[in-house]
């Protein structure tokens, strides 16, 4: 300990008031350093102005490519644009060398202590590690204790470590990432678009390429699994959509290969892990978890996990699947056990440890918490075990004198929840900003992936700079912008590329195999709300031409307010509009629900919150429709929301936008699965629409007068249909027939329901299940009930009985609908049913005294 | 002394239950004031799996997962064990609590290994402010530990009435300690906050504990119910149990399932399940003295 100690101090930096910070481009005496002059030169030869215009086109490049990073306080919609600069931190091959060395260090002995805590403890026993430090850490998971990973995996697959410069020009580590740690994906989408944007400044210098590590990194996964090692199922495991870094998990689980999988879509039977497929169970054999692992099994860790897979943990036991990384190995990512490395690394790898840490001191030991409180000026206090990070960061020196003993106390309480860390003065680099060039300290993410007994480091990573030069943290949650990271090479040399076991011949198929339910599910909402979208844009449409301006007749007025109605009985404006509302207050209703997050929005929200999930099941053009032209449409809506004429465009643009959609599913999906759910989704969404308005119209005009029936045709889009058969006058038994029961109009609703039913006898594996199921029989009963409606005799003359039965029927098809939703759900989906945890419903208490 | 435990809990769900996982630590732990004579715990409907293992804490952990719909879940745990705990040691003969409390401390060179993992505070066993003043006349200076411990389980006894109604399995200490009021399970958890906040080891041990007719004499609390107590730490003794539920040290009436840092650690059953809507728990326990010694009829 003492060793340890003396060790993290000697990495103490030289006392002074503001220094100037390293600065990575420019030496101290005024010169670019050698391995930047290549870049800059580059920088040069571009115009003027170019560099702004670059910027914009890598901002069009994200966006396009839905690159996004969460925040939870976030109030417009659960994502944020990605924040970046352009100009790349360059590393010379010579000094990278000994920051990979460093760093593989550093990952085999984290790796090692992550065996000895969750085997025999011997760290623990020989002092070397305070016993305290991994029994209070919440990441300390006991049920994993005696969990060795199945077939001699590591416990650390993949490792990051966040490193800086400080003053004296050497690296230090600031933090290592173990339990799920992010960013190399954001680290390979920074390379590709700068690559795109600023192609001359890789003529520069030769760059040392990143797909080489991907390629590695999947050999790597492939190698983990307990059993099928030719061709293992390997899944990445996300928190789902709400996560911060959700983007990343999409892209990775692309980039990789992998299968994206929520908690809910793994289930584990007989100590194994499955994932659900429309086709039934299909066995998981690696894991790579970006859910923190406490949350990964709620029956032996967090019991309030509705996120997890329950089971997990006896599962690994049973060394049926492997996790990367391992259960547990969180518990070596607190800042706590920095001060300890340096004599860990003595005593398990015989050497030191290459790079050092941020200087850091642990206040559980009762000597050292004097040691630092009398220096409290120097350091920077903050919680070092997950769960307590919510509370912020204290700066020792910035203590109001009078809150210094009541924040002491608050330490002395529980002393061994924090570490003290000593300031570090990061260097610097510049970014680029409308007004040039400005220095902003950094820090950077590098990556390692165990592969054939040893760890690979990805050549480059994720630099981050910090938002401004003030602040401690240099982090994306706060602010910051990435950039990308060069290892520059002196030479071309030749690259390794992890080798995979030669695949046998591809026997011919016709189908992508087992859609995963997940998949299916989204699909299906996703047609759902693309569907929602085109009918709420058109209701909104009809009423902003019906917006009345003075002299408006009565039944004017009437058909305005039932329109008015309608919009309130299905979200699309406030139904707080009250009673009758007029020109003036839906204007504003109208413009205020496209600028909420309510309505309209909120049905754009949904399309770009699933459609990154199939992405996959998209062909390149129908993601552009989904990704840029939609957000397009709504970028339209939100502009001038006051103003009805650009609104009307903008919902004229929305109904385009849903329709090319459409358009490619019916041209360019293949008639798979994932096609049929799609395609269920809007047809169940669109006869729906077709029955409710039609119920809305009737009920509010009372029997339907010419000018009512044309409303509901143009709602339907069905008005050049009606023209062209029935020439003038519009009447309502045609009326009824074409938008209800006529099966050759492609918005009848008997259309849709045969469609439902087509397709759903085709999901239906007769092999598997020879009955009708419960869904099949609902979709029969609703297209039944529309085919014998007798739309002759309602339709003939409108009275109290025709409007009864008119009734009758669409309000039974409306429930008959609700009722196959909730029948598919729970044919095909996989998260249907509740998760509880019984006998522990316990959510840990945390007393925190001060 | 020898027992016959028979241990019945029943969970109905309002709806069918489709699969489920459970944990459970039901089976006596073996310790050489405890021998178990047999034990075996049996869940109907069958489960697909089931096996034992041993857990962090050294306790026997069943785990269970049922696969098909069931409506109703009833696991019966049995075992005949022999316990005769030793008597503990004259308290004023125990060391000074300072001196304990010092041998555990990070900073110094304590042998206490196993003893350091119960000195901190868990996450169903906070300390606060209430909990330091409730604890300290039980430790003045100087004492003996084993005094101190005594101290403490009387008046906890003394000032904490037994109400099963006024709490339940997530009642945090602190809301026990406002009331003065809750069950075996709630005292366990003050008693080991108190001697946390002294920076002394506690653990929470689960089992059950014998009851005595009605006749003539009252009944002893937290009888046909799992029981609760706490593992006190006396260096050269190593651990004592103490009953604060009702003011005694555990001698040959009470069997011990397993111990841990607070309930969270050893709850009997803990599980997930998928469906079953809301569910009613039942627990039996009946605790049977046998006269006459059959151990040597067993065959193992």
């Amino acid at each position: 300990m003492e060793e340890a100690r003396l060790t993290a101090a000697a990495g103490a930096e030289p006392a002074a008031d503001k220094p100037p910070p390293f600065d990575e481009m420019v030496t101290g005496g005024g010169q670019i350093r050698p391995h930047w002059q290549p870049l800059m030169g580059a920088l040069r030869t571009l115009p003027t102005g170019a560099l702004a215009e670059r910027m914009d086109r890598a901002r069009r490049q994200y966006d396009e490519n839905g690159v996004t990073y969460n925040v939870f306080a976030e109030t417009r919609g659960p994502q944020r644009p990605w924040q970046f600069d352009l100009l790349p931190l360059p590393i010379p091959a010579e000094e990278w060398a000994e920051i990979e060395a460093a760093l593989v260090k550093r990952a085999t002995l984290l790796d090692r202590i992550l065996a000895d805590i969750y085997g025999p403890q011997s760290l623990i026993r020989d002092r070397l590690l305070p016993p305290a430090l991994v029994h209070t850490n919440p990441a300390f998971l006991r049920p994993c204790h005696g969990v060795a990973p199945a077939n001699g995996a590591p416990f650390l697959h993949f490792y990051a470590a966040d490193i800086a410069r400080g003053l004296d020009g050497r690296w230090r580590v600031c933090a290592d990432r173990v339990n799920a740690p992010s960013g190399a994906g954001y680290a390979l989408e920074n390379r590709n678009v700068l690559m795109r944007t600023l192609p001359e400044l890789f003529q520069s210098s030769t760059v040392r390429r990143l797909g080489p590590f991907f390629e590695l990194w999947q050999a790597a996964l492939a190698q983990l699994a307990p059993r099928h090692r030719e061709n293992p199922r390997i899944v990445l495991l996300t928190p789902g959509p709400y996560s911060e870094t959700y983007f990343e998990h999409v892209y990775l689980a692309r980039q990789l290969g992998l299968t994206l999988a929520e908690g809910a879509d793994l289930t584990v039977r007989d100590a194994k892990v499955f994932l659900k497929t429309l086709g039934g169970l299909q066995q998981v054999d690696v894991i790579l978890r970006r859910l923190d692992d406490d949350y990964c099994d709620p029956v032996e860790l967090r019991p309030e996990s509705a996120i997890g897979v329950a089971g997990l943990v006896d599962a690994v036991r049973a060394g049926s699947v492997t996790l990367a990384n391992a259960l547990g190995a969180g518990v070596v990512e607190t800042p706590a056990i920095l001060p300890f490395l340096p004599g860990l690394a003595q005593r398990l790898l015989g050497e030191d440890l290459g790079m050092p840490s941020i200087e850091t001191w642990w206040l559980g030991q009762r000597a050292v918490f004097d040691q630092v409180i009398e220096r409290i000026e120097d350091y920077v206090f903050r919680p070092c075990f997950a769960g307590d990070g919510f509370e912020p960061a204290v700066v020792g020196s910035e203590l109001e004198p009078g809150k210094r003993k009541a924040f002491v106390e608050r330490l002395r309480a529980r002393p061994h929840r924090y570490v003290a860390q000593a300031r570090m003065h990061k260097s610097a680099m510049p970014v680029w900003s409308a007004g040039g060039l400005i220095p902003r300290p950094l820090m950077v993410r590098c990556f390692l992936v165990r592969h054939e007994g040893t760890y690979v480091p990805m050549p480059g990573g994720m630099t981050r700079v910090a938002a401004d030069d003030s602040g401690l943290d240099v982090s994306m949650q706060r602010g910051g912008a990435a950039k990308d990271t060069w290892v520059i090479e002196r030479e071309l040399a030749p690259v390794v590329v992890g080798t995979r076991a030669q695949a046998a011949r591809e026997p011919l198929r016709r189908s992508a195999g087992e859609l995963q339910s997940r998949v299916a599910d989204n699909l299906f909402w996703l047609g759902r709300y693309a569907e929602r979208l085109d009918n709420a844009a058109r209701l909104m449409r009809a009423s902003l031409m019906r917006v009345p301006a003075g002299g408006a007749s009565a039944r004017e007025l009437a058909e305005f307010q039932a329109l008015a109605r309608m919009l309130g009985d299905r979200g699309l404006v406030e139904r707080t509009m009250g009673g009758l509302p007029d020109g003036r207050s839906m204007m504003e209703a109208l413009g205020h629900a496209c600028g909420s997050d309510q309505g309209i929005s909120h049905l754009f929200q949904a399309i770009q919150r699933i459609a990154p999930t199939v992405r996959d099941r998209l062909s390149a053009d129908m993601w552009n429709v989904v990704n840029d032209l939609l957000r397009d449409a709504r970028l339209r809506l939100e502009a001038q929301p006051g103003d009805a004429d650009r609104l009307l465009e903008g919902m004229d643009h929305t109904i385009g936008v849903c329709a090319a959609f459409h358009g490619m599913a019916s041209e360019n999906m293949t008639r798979g699965s994932g096609w049929r759910f799609l395609d269920l989704g809007r047809r169940l969404e669109r006869a729906a629409h077709g029955a409710s308005v039609v119920r809305d119209v009737f009920a509010a005009s009372g029997h339907g007068s010419e000018p009512w029936l044309r409303l509901l045709l143009e709602l339907c889009d069905s008005s050049i249909t009606y023209r062209t058969r029935y020439m003038a006058a519009v009447q309502p038994a045609p009326v009824l027939d074409l938008l209800l029961c006529d099966d050759t109009n492609p918005r009848s609703v008997a259309f849709q329901l045969q469609l439902v039913a087509e397709h759903l006898d085709r999901l239906a594996r007769r092999d598997v299940r020879p009955l009708s199921q419960p869904e099949q029989k609902i979709a029969r009963a609703a297209l039944t009930a529309v085919e014998l409606f007798d739309v002759e005799r309602v339709g003939s003359t409108i009275d109290r009985d025709a409007m009864a039965l008119l009734d009758d029927l669409l309000g039974g098809t409306q429930g008959r609908l609700a009722d196959l939703s909730e029948a598919i759900t729970r044919a095909y989906f996989s998260h249907v049913e509740t998760v509880q945890s019984i006998g522990y419903e316990v959510a840990p208490a945390r007393e925190d005294g001060a | 002394m020898i027992y016959d435990v028979v241990h019945r809990t029943t969970y109905r769900y309002a709806e069918p239950v489709d699969l489920s996982y459970h944990v459970m630590r039901l089976t006596p732990r073996a310790l050489t004031h405890q021998r178990v004579l047999r034990s075996a715990v049996i869940a109907t409907p069958a489960p697909v799996r089931v096996h034992d293992t041993t857990d962090y804490f050294g306790n026997v952990a069943t785990y269970m997962s049922l696969e098909e719909p069931h409506a109703e879940l009833v696991v019966d745990a049995r075992c005949a064990v022999d316990v005769q705990f030793p008597v503990p040691p004259d308290p004023l003969s125990t060391p000074p609590w300072e001196q304990v409390r010092d041998s555990l401390d990070g900073g110094g060179l304590p042998a206490e290994t196993l003893a350091v993992e119960f000195v901190r505070e868990s996450p169903l066993v906070a300390v606060d402010d209430t909990v330091r003043e409730f604890a300290a006349p039980s430790f003045p200076a100087g004492r003996p530990v084993l005094a101190c411990f005594l101290d403490l389980n009387r008046r906890i006894k003394a000032e904490f009435a037994f109400d099963p109604r006024a709490t339940g399995v997530a009642t945090a200490v602190r809301e026990v300690m406002q009331m003065r009021r809750g069950v075996c399970q709630d005292f366990a958890h003050v008693m080991i906050a108190c001697i946390r906040a002294m920076g002394l080891a506690a653990r929470y041990v689960s089992g059950y504990i014998r009851t005595h007719a009605p006749a003539g004499q009252p009944r002893r609390v937290g009888a046909d119910a799992s029981h609760a107590w706490v593992g006190v730490f006396v260096p050269g003794t190593s651990w004592i149990d103490v009953d604060p539920t009702n003011d005694l040290v555990v001698c040959d009436e009470h069997v011990v399932l397993g111990w841990g840092r607070d309930y969270g650690d050893v709850a009997p059953i803990r599980g997930v399940i998928l469906g079953g809507g809301t569910h009613r728990l039942d627990v039996s326990v009946d605790l049977r003295p046998l006269d006459v010694s059959y151990a040597s009829e067993q065959d193992g």
